[in-house]
């Protein structure tokens, strides 16, 4: 629709304005052209393109703070999770491991066993996770992050996400978790399924 | 069945733990020792006297540092890691000292865990399990987590995990250092009659109720490394 078609539809003179948008060519010249407006118009309101930015700096900066606190939070859980399995096994797993080598469990048998134990508790948290976003998300309209995503501009709209699944995105957390609390079971269980089996009991 | 030529021949077996460190320990001094099958011998002395480093070598658990040991005609000690499994999983049967049962695992579990590597059917070794429950009087404790189990009950579990793959020969490490005296006879009493079905039983202890049991038919006294002496039996 055109600008006159607009005005003649709603009724509005063309000398009326609601919103203006000045584009000044010189930046540092802003606020000297924004003095002057208010001095000719002071019943206007003039607002400078750095404010905005300030204002939204200042609405979501904060927001998007928490997020990357508990977002650290969660990779710093994983990262000491990891960790401590690539770190070592306890006494306790050690000699399980003797248990079984002593029992008659080879060392590939048991590197296999602590490979598939590591998949499947890896693997399950990762589908509860993905599980648990998806239902937050899409079922209760992401309660917990709601304020967060919304923000103050969009107040009047509805808030609904559209079910939507990337799978660029789960294969990538995926990679990120599953393979390598995988691989950090693995070289200790080597190493402690290695030794004698008799030095591991004796723990 | 027994097996009546020597089965385990011990031949001048040192074993040397952290060779060439400052904490440098000599457990066995050149032993030698034949042991026949279908027999059941002990091996008594003090703490530190080297019968349980005896007893993970004839098992297969650890090599010796020098000497050699054959078992049932096969020389063991310089077998690979992968042959020396094999060995130790189709003819011993260990109970050790601690009982080492996996926690958080019922007892059925703990009595299957050895027979998983064989590949026989999960259903087979289950039947053959509960067999051994029951044989062991242990029927109604099969699904009970192992850390609800009495020392009694769990010795038991222990000597079920032992013989689920049938061994020919059974190993164990001070197995009544836990129990009271009443428990270290049923203890033997079950070793009398696993003795008598065809199996071989090597014991380590200093309990005088193992040494003194009428199926001990060798008694080996050992001290620092070295055999001091021995008592032939019938």
């Amino acid at each position: 629709m055109s600008d006159t078609d607009f005005r003649g539809l709603f009724g509005i003179p063309p000398t009326l304005f609601t919103d203006i948008v000045l584009t000044v060519r010189n930046p540092l010249e802003t606020s000297v052209v924004s003095g002057k407006i208010l001095r000719m118009l002071p019943d206007t309101r003039a607002v400078l393109k750095d404010d905005i930015l300030r204002t939204y700096d200042a609405v979501f900066a904060w927001r998007g703070g928490v997020l990357l606190v508990i977002f650290s939070a969660a990779v710093f859980a994983f990262l000491i999770c990891a960790w401590d399995k690539a770190g070592g096994l306890s006494h306790e797993e050690r000699r399980e491991i003797g248990v079984l080598r002593a029992v008659g469990w080879d060392t590939s048998e048991v590197i296999m066993l602590k490979v598939w134990e590591g998949i499947i508790i890896s693997l399950s948290s990762f589908m509860l996770g993905i599980i648990f976003a998806y239902v937050h998300v899409f079922f209760f309209s992401s309660t917990i992050f709601e304020p967060v995503l919304k923000g103050w501009a969009v107040i009047y709209p509805s808030f609904r996400p559209v079910p939507a699944v990337n799978s660029s995105q789960i294969a990538a957390v995926f990679f990120l978790t599953v393979v390598p609390y995988t691989a950090a079971t693995i070289i200790p269980s080597w190493l402690a399924s290695t030794i004698d089996p008799d030095s591991v009991i004796r723990l | 069945m027994g097996y009546e030529s020597d089965m385990i021949e011990i031949r001048h077996v040192t074993k040397v733990f952290n060779k060439n460190r400052p904490n440098e320990f000599t457990a066995l001094h050149g032993v030698s020792l034949d042991l026949k099958g279908n027999r059941a011998i002990v091996f008594s002395g003090p703490s530190g006297s080297g019968k349980t480093t005896l007893l993970s070598i004839i098992g297969g658990m650890a090599k010796p540092t020098q000497g050699r040991i054959f078992v049932q005609g096969e020389e063991i000690s310089r077998l690979s890691g992968r042959f020396l499994t094999e060995v130790r999983r189709r003819t011993f049967g260990f109970i050790f000292q601690q009982l080492n049962l996996i926690r958080g695992m019922t007892a059925l579990e703990n009595v299957m865990l050895p027979g998983y590597p064989t590949g026989e059917r999960r259903r087979d070794l289950r039947k053959r399990a509960i067999r051994l429950f029951e044989t062991l009087n242990l029927g109604n404790r099969a699904e009970a987590k192992v850390e609800w189990l009495s020392g009694g009950e769990a010795q038991r579990v222990a000597i079920a995990r032992a013989l689920i793959n049938d061994p020919s020969i059974l190993i164990a490490d001070e197995p009544t250092a836990h129990l009271d005296s009443k428990l270290s006879q049923d203890f033997m009493g079950i070793m009398e009659r696993l003795k008598e079905g065809g199996k071989t039983i090597i014991l380590a202890s200093h309990d005088p109720i193992v040494c003194g049991s009428r199926i001990v038919e060798r008694l080996v006294r050992m001290r620092d490394g070295l055999i001091l002496g021995q008592e032939v039996g019938e």
